[in-house]
């Protein structure tokens, strides 16, 4: 194994990663770090470059690679690392994992160096487990490093957030990423295109532009395409079955939010997704933008109702969204 | 990696190593063992992630030095089996590890020797050397005390204290205090403290035998070592501040007894048949030349027993969780034992008459 096949962090996170490595040279890393931002722009990834390092015993610009818990780290498991995450995808973190983190925190590191305990994401802790989690994550002993990650940090109890030095990953510059995404996706295809869909998220724009992904966003641009022909939506809906909500959910948000430019400026250049315009024009004839933010006030709170851990049928959610769509447009 | 062994010389180690190692693990190269084969010596290593130990064995032959990590039960089964007196070869080949024995051969899974969570050395700052009987005297007669999965996580070990002159060890659950000290020729500046956890204390002691043969510990910002001979244990610490004990110990007694101990414990452990089975209160009245256990339960069985002390002073009514009490009564090894009491509220402090290197503190309770 050699140093190349380390965690590192990704091009636009370069400067962050310069911060990050000159205050943990000097000594002065915070002993709690909240990451914040979208998953799109990749705090994983600055995350786990900054584990590897920590937990390296000749740390370079990166961790080396070679070492005995470098290697312990590649084969997937650290004893000085410890990983919280919801049991299962979706749900809380309850209060037995954090008892652990707890339990890990009071003795030393096994080998000798830092302890890292990763919470992801943080806003999946309950308010149990986020309370049990506060004496520790106060005043941890030595050479103790929290690594929080959280999209939404406004969801952690303010008492987690004023214990931790919150770093946050903005949306990198399109420049900084456009070379980075047209090699994960192939020379074929338009980056700039699927960066701008994705909202200049980088991750999220290669997720979008490849696989599944991909195809639902046809499918989804096909029913768009038939509800404003004047298509019955529940019929529409059972062609989604099976498909993710929130992505659903997500692609609708993003197409509302595109048709309140259009509806409120008349003006094409800020428009996510270019390569609708032609429905986009037809639609705003139909309703007006009050409307538009009235369904977009709806579509937040069912995504709201899905992340805070309610399991509504996938089905009727699909329907009541697509039965409003079609009749603003049909409007 | 090849080289031959007896079977007697690899048992002995292998099952101490092997007692170390957890047999539920979630961890799949936890519950193996290390083997690190060297000129003329093999290196057995087993951890939990919280203790680690290490024994040393002499092979018959080394062909060819090297490592392995293999299952630790499935090769002490194999090795237990095996006829006494019989020669053990061991072979690595193509990532297995082939045992053959008279006309026996075993293969079996190893994993990558990288992957094994073993502590590297030279992480110590102190080095010091004492006898062994004199540590495991220090932890036996302290360790009973230690508290179990308390939240104050501080009190789920044993503090070791080192200081010029002197060992100590020290150990509470917060209602019984036990400190143990013996002067020692170590020089030690500064003091160091540190918290053994319970069961690196259990393991350690297990090690250890009476003689006066050396153990040298090497103490880490992160890690106790002890080495012997055969065995190098290691134990992970607890990341915390142990209470001040000193100021728990009682200095205002007045009223000294002494008792033989063998049968006021005995008198202890019957009256406590009907105390009650939660809290386990029995009263002492306290008099000339008398002491009255007494005992009652929620079924209103009462026991009732006299037992004669050297006492000459006030009387005094107290009462006492009769384990903490039988407990200390276990530990000293003297024919008599003196308890020194103030007043019912008061803790009382039990030692060898006239105080010898240990000092238990049992706090009251009211009945």
């Amino acid at each position: 194994m050699s140093a190349d096949t380390m965690p590192a962090p990704l091009p636009w996170q370069t400067a962050r990663w310069r911060q990050l490595v000159e205050l943990q040279d000097s000594g002065r890393l915070p002993h709690a770090l909240l990451l914040s931002g979208p998953k799109g722009v990749g705090p994983q990834a600055l995350a786990e470059a900054l584990i590897a390092r920590t937990l390296c015993h000749h740390p370079g610009d990166l961790a080396c690679g070679h070492c005995h818990s470098c290697a312990m780290l590649a084969s997937g498991y650290h004893p000085d690392l410890k990983r919280v995450s919801p049991a299962d995808k979706g749900r809380q973190i309850r209060i037995d994992p954090i008892r652990e983190v707890n339990a890990f925190v009071n003795q030393t590191a096994q080998q000798g160096g830092h302890r890292v305990i990763v919470i992801e994401p943080a806003e999946a802790m309950n308010v149990a487990a986020a309370n049990a989690l506060l004496k520790s994550l106060e005043e941890p002993g030595a050479s103790t490093l929290f690594v929080l990650l959280a999209e939404i940090p406004s969801r952690l109890m303010p008492t987690v957030r004023s214990r931790c030095q919150q770093w946050r990953l903005a949306t990198p510059e399109p420049q900084a990423c456009q070379a980075w995404l047209a090699e994960a996706l192939g020379e074929h295809q338009d980056a700039a295109f699927w960066l701008q869909v994705a909202g200049g998220l980088p991750l999220l724009a290669r997720d979008l532009a490849t696989g599944e992904a991909r195809q639902l966003r046809q499918t989804l641009h096909e029913l768009f395409d038939a509800l404003v022909r004047g298509a019955e939506p529940v019929a529409e809906a059972s062609r989604l079955a099976g498909q993710s909500v929130e992505a659903i959910l997500w692609y609708g948000i993003g197409w509302l939010e595109d048709l309140i430019r259009l509806g409120l400026s008349g003006g094409t250049v800020a428009l996510r997704n270019p390569d609708l315009l032609p429905l986009y024009r037809q639609a705003v004839k139909n309703a007006r933008v009050r409307d538009w933010f009235r369904l977009l006030d709806f579509a937040r709170e069912q995504r709201r109702l899905l992340a805070s851990g309610g399991n509504p049928n996938p089905q009727l959610v699909l329907e009541a969204w697509l039965v409003r769509w079609s009749a603003l447009l049909r409007s | 990696m090849k080289f031959s062994i007896s079977r007697e010389a690899l048992l002995r180690p292998l099952a101490l190593v092997a007692g170390v190692v957890e047999r539920r693990q979630t961890l799949p190269v936890l519950s193996n063992v290390l083997i690190q084969v060297q000129d003329t010596q093999v290196a057995l290593t087993g951890t939990d992630l919280e203790v680690e130990l290490i024994g040393r064995t002499a092979p018959t032959q080394v062909d060819e030095p090297g490592s392995a990590t293999v299952p630790a039960r499935k090769l002490m089964d194999i090795c237990k089996s095996l006829p006494e007196q019989s020669e053990i070869q061991f072979v690595l080949e193509d990532g297995r590890a082939v045992l053959r024995s008279g006309r026996s051969r075993f293969t079996l899974s190893t994993l990558p020797v990288a992957e094994f969570p073993n502590i590297e050395d030279g992480q110590g700052s102190v080095e010091l050397s004492l006898p062994r009987g004199t540590l495991k005297h220090l932890i036996d007669s302290t360790s009973f005390a230690m508290a179990q999965q308390d939240v104050r996580y501080y009190l789920n070990g044993m503090l070791l204290e080192l200081r010029s002159n002197l060992v100590r060890t020290v150990s509470t659950d917060g209602h019984r205090l036990a400190v143990c000290s013996r002067p020692a020729d170590i020089d030690v500046e500064p003091a160091q403290k540190l918290i053994v956890p319970r069961k690196g204390v259990l393991e350690l002691s297990r090690l250890l035998d009476d003689s006066d043969e050396p153990v040298s510990l090497t103490l880490g910002s992160t890690h106790v070592r002890a080495h012997t001979g055969e065995f190098t244990f290691t134990s992970k610490l607890v990341d915390g501040k142990f209470p001040d004990y000193e100021r728990v110990v009682p200095r205002n007694g007045d009223k000294v007894f002494i008792a033989d101990r063998a049968e006021l414990r005995q008198v202890l452990s019957r009256t406590s048949i009907l105390s009650n089975e939660k809290y386990r209160g029995v009263r002492l009245h306290l008099e000339e030349g008398n002491l009255r256990v007494m005992a009652n339960n929620p079924e209103q069985e009462e026991a009732e027993e006299n037992v004669a002390i050297e006492y000459s002073g006030p009387a005094l009514e107290i009462g006492f969780n009769v384990g903490y009490l039988i407990d200390v009564l276990g530990v000293l090894d003297e024919e008599r034992v003196q308890m020194t009491l103030a007043d019912p509220n008061s803790s009382a402090l039990m030692e060898e008459p006239g105080g010898g290197d240990a000092m238990y503190v049992v706090m009251p309770m009211r009945l």
